[in-house]
């Protein structure tokens, strides 16, 4: 039987598609409206709103704004992804989950020197079913949300 | 050996590229966007399997409208730092360099101008891809 470190989660923001390996999610909820409190939004903190997770508050944060994609795109939100490690976890907002599957339908690639900049919160990309997909990395994908 | 020039067309704009430079003309590929790239950048295209940047036209040259697409080709150039796609509408013609002549511009009369390929009448500026294939800030 697979382990969960072999698999990548698949969600997309607007056109823009995302991996993430699941030994990097704690769990998904849908239907973001029945579980996102947003009177506790918090623009400064990049707080996207926050819900309820083993009977605490955490703080769910939008990738979209976090990458510029706010502008361009309508917020949909029906998923939020629970992240990060037991004792402190948050929320990353997704517009939709298209599943989870086996690493080994994933070719990771660098991403090319070209488009590289500063300040950029991925390095790679999964092709995957004939298209790119960023690969996630929490650790730059958190920086400045989530306190070391 | 004479060599050989592409006349292209991108919007109502032409330009000219040495043949050698292309490594194949695609058509219509599906241009992916991405996000945090310089404004240079469309996004990527899949060749055989791998990421190539793609450019953007509209930031190539300031006249042309910042056009996401369609675009019915792309032509995929060999430069220094690797394969990169560059979207246009059409190839005029391919013609052998002795056909034309190539327009210098007087630098000392305005500092710049664009080198051009002379041919029937037209101008066709020298595309210049090299002042977008930086990167901002290279990893290490």
């Amino acid at each position: 039987m697979a382990s969960t470190m072999q698999l990548n989660l698949v969600f997309r923001l607007g056109e823009i598609g995302f991996v993430l390996p699941v030994g990097q999610l704690i769990e998904i909820r849908e239907g973001i409206q029945k579980w996102l409190d947003r009177s506790k939004t918090d623009s400064e903190q990049k707080v996207f709103g926050t819900i309820l997770f083993r009977g605490r508050a955490i703080p769910v944060y939008d990738l979209g704004e976090r990458l510029g994609l706010s502008a361009a795109r309508e917020l949909r939100a029906l998923t939020i992804l629970i992240l990060g490690e037991a004792e402190r976890p948050w929320g990353l907002a997704a517009d939709q989950v298209d599943g989870i599957f086996p690493c080994t339908d994933f070719t990771i690639h660098e991403l090319p020197l070209l488009l590289r900049r500063e300040q950029q919160v991925y390095d790679s990309l999964d092709i995957w079913r004939g298209e790119p997909l960023i690969h996630c990395d929490l650790r730059k994908i958190s920086a400045g949300w989530i306190a070391e | 050996m004479i060599s050989k020039i592409a006349l292209l067309a991108a919007g109502d704009l032409v330009f000219s590229l040495p043949v050698h430079m292309i490594r194949q003309v695609l058509d219509a590929p599906r241009i992916f966007p991405l996000p945090q790239l310089n404004p240079c950048f469309l996004g990527v295209l899949l060749y055989h399997d791998q990421p190539v940047p793609v450019l953007n036209p509209g930031q190539i040259w300031s006249e042309t409208k910042d056009r996401r697409g369609p675009w019915p080709l792309t032509v995929l150039l060999q430069v220094k730092q690797g394969d990169v796609g560059f979207p246009i509408d059409r190839i005029s013609h391919i013609v052998d360099e002795d056909r034309g002549s190539w327009f210098e511009p007087d630098v000392r009369e305005n500092g710049h101008g664009d080198r051009a390929f002379l041919f029937e009448g037209i101008r066709y500026p020298l595309l210049h891809v090299d002042f977008p294939l930086q990167p901002d800030t290279p990893k290490t």
